[in-house]
């Protein structure tokens, strides 16, 4: 479960995130959309406790800053940084050490689930962007996490990843992991999203659950955020 | 083409005011030294021919050489991520692309003949040349950079290829080789004198044999050229009429092969400005460019992650990090690259005439140097390039501990480099220097380096924001105070300590001085550790 209650996140005068609130229950997948500037990666990042803020986001009902928050969160950053002198092999290795996680065979599961079993041996630095995505994603599932943020997982993947990486997501889902994802790819998350949050200048401009749009009559998802970003409001 | 690139060039330029001013204030010098050249010219010597004639061909085979290097090395160098996208994928052909780092290029050309132009007065007054030969030579040079330059692009863009591309230059540095090689034995058996008293020869005599000597006039083009400039002072002018046509003809036929011939130098381009981005992007956080190249080197070999389990992970994975890219787990390469440099600095010092007079001379030098380099080298280590990326915020340990981690990654190469550092003292003045100091001045390094790199970490998460530069100059500034600040602490205590217990030898008393400093740096990097635990918990990612 992750629970975002009154965020706001500043940067000196410029106020990015304004009183966010929002909650995922277990076994959720949720998506923010927006256009860029909307403050999407900010909130993402704040959740991962790389950003101070004001307000609560709590994990699993611990604060997000919390050591057992942190073992039970998985991040995929907008932008894959690895290390340039480790493999992935060694990538994978490293963080499931540092979390402590028995399970090797899940390592093994994911590089080969991602294809990414001819290039283990590859350091960082020598990779595609696509792969580092890979294996950034890899590296945020290692340690089994109860909630996986996403910030924009599906840029730079190849059509095999991003069809595993949909399937993988519906597996955690069924699984009752709770899923953020942060795109601006609408038709990409259509077969996975349960509640999503358009947000607009920091804060949420409308929020719909998959089961509103079904209801007849209720605008799409497309003609939603459309409606929403090119100037009017919920 | 030209268009687009002459609206981009000039608005950048536009944007650098101060670029501009320090372009016209250079400008204007080198017209005061032209300018000066008349005033000075008092006939010290009778005037040379020869001497000048040689004298220009050496500055036309710099201008050649540096013309090459900007064409062949420079060049896939001189294109930015913007041009890569931009001009690689628009309508553009080849011989286009091939022209738009020409502009940069020719800014270097510029600057060489700018560097030139300042030498004015004291070529002047060493060989009397006058403002008629300046102007032979800047011209000439010009005409000899602009050919090297075409070559040398000419050369990059058909051999691009790994091999290929290296290959050219292998063959470039061995010509130059066999070049010296050949001049030293010339001007040995020709002045009668060994290899090492070559610099007792009169320097215009030296000057004017290396000049005439064939290998040379027969330099590709710089050689060549200087037989017009020859031609012009014996009043003949064919020289200069078969020098405009061998000019017009080969830079035809090269702007010909680049237009027609089949080459591709993109790849090469891409990866470079890549390169360059990310050395940028690095600096964008703070780390210097000298320890961001850590993992140029790395090489996959049997090495695996086996140790470590929750925080001790992150400490074995910074001493793993050590032994991929140098295969020693407690050596750090940047930095010991810059002990390998300052060692030869110091021992070239050493064979200075007079140093001798100076026992505690060299002691000192050695010290300064050691330590600007561990300024370098110490402030942009794995701790900081650790800091910068997300998986250490995420590691679920408390942040003080993962501090603690990555600092106690750091001490066996710090401890090494510290044992480098007296060795390299040691080395350096051995007739002045003792065991007490050599060990004071080790335990001082040791603080130093730590202190280096918690004041870069501090620095880095607090002032991420005033940008690359700044970051930088502050950085250093911080730096230098405290070592002010710490030389006056020792000197105070030398002094206190000649008052009470009486007059010290120069080695107690500079040891006594080490023994200050570690304690003041070591009490600085508590301090700053306290505040950097405080920061990693309070403060942005």
């Amino acid at each position: 479960m992750l629970t975002v209650d009154n965020v706001t996140k500043k940067y000196k005068k410029f106020t990015a995130i304004d009183e966010l609130s929002f909650k995922l229950d277990d076994g959720q997948t949720g998506v923010l959309l927006g256009p860029n500037g909307a403050g999407k990666s900010t909130i993402i990042k704040c959740i991962a406790g790389l950003l101070q803020f004001s307000g609560t986001i709590e994990i699993n009902g611990l604060s997000n800053k919390s050591l057992d928050a942190k073992r039970q969160l998985g991040y995929v950053p907008e932008v894959p940084t690895l290390y340039d002198t480790l493999t992935i092999d060694e990538h994978l290795e490293f963080i499931r050490r540092a979390y402590k996680s028995d399970n090797k065979q899940y390592m093994e599961d994911l590089i080969e689930r991602f294809e990414l079993g001819d290039k283990r041996r590859k350091l960082g630095r020598e990779l595609s962007k696509g792969m580092q995505q890979k294996v950034s994603i890899c590296c945020a599932l290692i340690h089994d996490p109860s909630v996986i943020i996403f910030d924009e997982p599906l840029v730079g993947l190849d059509p095999h990843a991003i069809k595993e990486l949909k399937s993988l997501i519906n597996e955690l889902k069924a699984a009752g992991k709770t899923i953020l994802i942060s795109t601006h790819m609408i038709d990409t998350i259509e077969e996975t999203w349960d509640v999503v949050n358009i947000m607009m200048k920091g804060k949420i401009a409308a929020t719909r659950h998959n089961t509103d749009i079904m209801k007849a009559g209720e605008k799409t998802l497309d003609e939603l955020f459309f409606e929403i970003t090119e100037g009017e409001t919920d | 083409m030209l268009s687009p690139i002459t609206y981009k060039s000039f608005h950048s330029l536009r944007k650098r005011p101060v670029a501009i001013t320090l372009g016209v204030i250079a400008f204007l010098w080198g017209i005061q030294c032209l300018r000066s050249m008349t005033f000075y010219s008092f006939r010290f010597m009778t005037r040379n021919d020869d001497l000048i004639v040689s004298l220009i061909e050496i500055v036309l085979i710099a201008a050649f050489d540096f013309g090459f290097i900007l064409g062949n090395r420079m060049f896939p160098m001189n294109f930015s991520m913007a041009d890569c996208t931009y001009h690689f994928s628009g309508p553009f052909s080849r011989f286009q692309v091939v022209m738009v780092p020409f502009g940069k290029a020719f800014m270097g050309m510029l600057f060489f003949l700018w560097f030139v132009t300042c030498q004015s007065l004291t070529l002047t007054f060493m060989f009397d040349i006058n403002r008629a030969d300046m102007f032979w030579m800047l011209g000439l040079s010009l005409i000899v950079m602009l050919l090297a330059y075409f070559i040398g692009v000419a050369l990059a863009v058909f051999f691009s290829e790994g091999n290929k591309y290296y290959m050219t230059s292998y063959v470039f540095l061995g010509y130059h080789i066999i070049l010296i090689v050949t001049l030293l034995y010339m001007v040995c058996t020709h002045f009668h004198v060994r290899l090492r008293d070559i610099l007792d020869v009169e320097v215009n005599k030296l000057v004017i044999y290396i000049g005439h000597t064939i290998p040379m006039r027969t330099f590709p083009f710089a050689g060549w050229a200087s037989y017009i400039y020859e031609g012009h002072v014996n009043g003949n002018y064919i020289p200069l009429v078969i020098g405009v046509v061998v000019a017009v003809v080969v830079i035809g036929s090269l702007i010909a092969l680049l237009m027609f011939g089949k080459y591709e130098f993109y790849d090469r381009a891409c990866s470079m400005a890549q390169r360059a981005n990310d050395f940028r992007e690095a600096r964008k956080a703070g780390v210097d460019m000298a320890t961001t190249s850590l993992a140029v080197d790395a090489r996959v070999g049997k090495e695996t992650i086996k140790h470590g389990w929750g925080l001790s992970a992150i400490f074995h994975k910074h001493i793993f990090e050590n032994i991929r890219t140098s295969r020693i787990f407690f050596v750090n390469q940047a930095a010991f690259l810059f002990r390998m440099v300052c060692a030869g600095l110091l021992l070239l010092a050493r064979t200075s005439d007079g140093i001798e007079d100076y026992p505690h001379l060299m002691a000192t030098g050695a010290v300064a140097v050691i330590m600007v380099f561990n300024t370098v080298a110490f402030t942009g280590g794995r701790t900081i390039l650790e800091f910068n990326r997300p998986f250490i915020y995420m590691i679920p340990e408390e942040p003080r501990h993962k501090l603690f981690a990555c600092i106690a990654a750091e001490i066996p190469e710090i401890l090494f480099d510290s044992l480098c550092c007296g060795g390299i003292l040691y080395i350096a003045s051995p007739e002045s220097v003792t065991w007490q100091m050599v060990l004071a001045f080790i335990f001082m390094m040791i603080s130093f380096d730590f202190l280096c790199e918690m004041l870069s970490l501090v620095c880095v998460r607090l002032m991420r924001s005033l940008g690359r530069y700044t970051l930088l100059v502050v950085k250093y500034a911080i730096i230098i105070f405290i070592v002010s600040v710490t030389q006056g602490l020792s000197e105070l205590t030398q002094y206190i300590l000649t008052k009470t217990s009486g007059p010290m030898v120069w080695a107690d008393s500079t040891a006594s001085g080490f023994i200050v400093s570690t304690i003041f740096y070591a009490l600085i990097f508590a301090l700053l550790l306290r505040f950097a635990r405080y920061m990693l918990e309070r403060y942005d990612a």
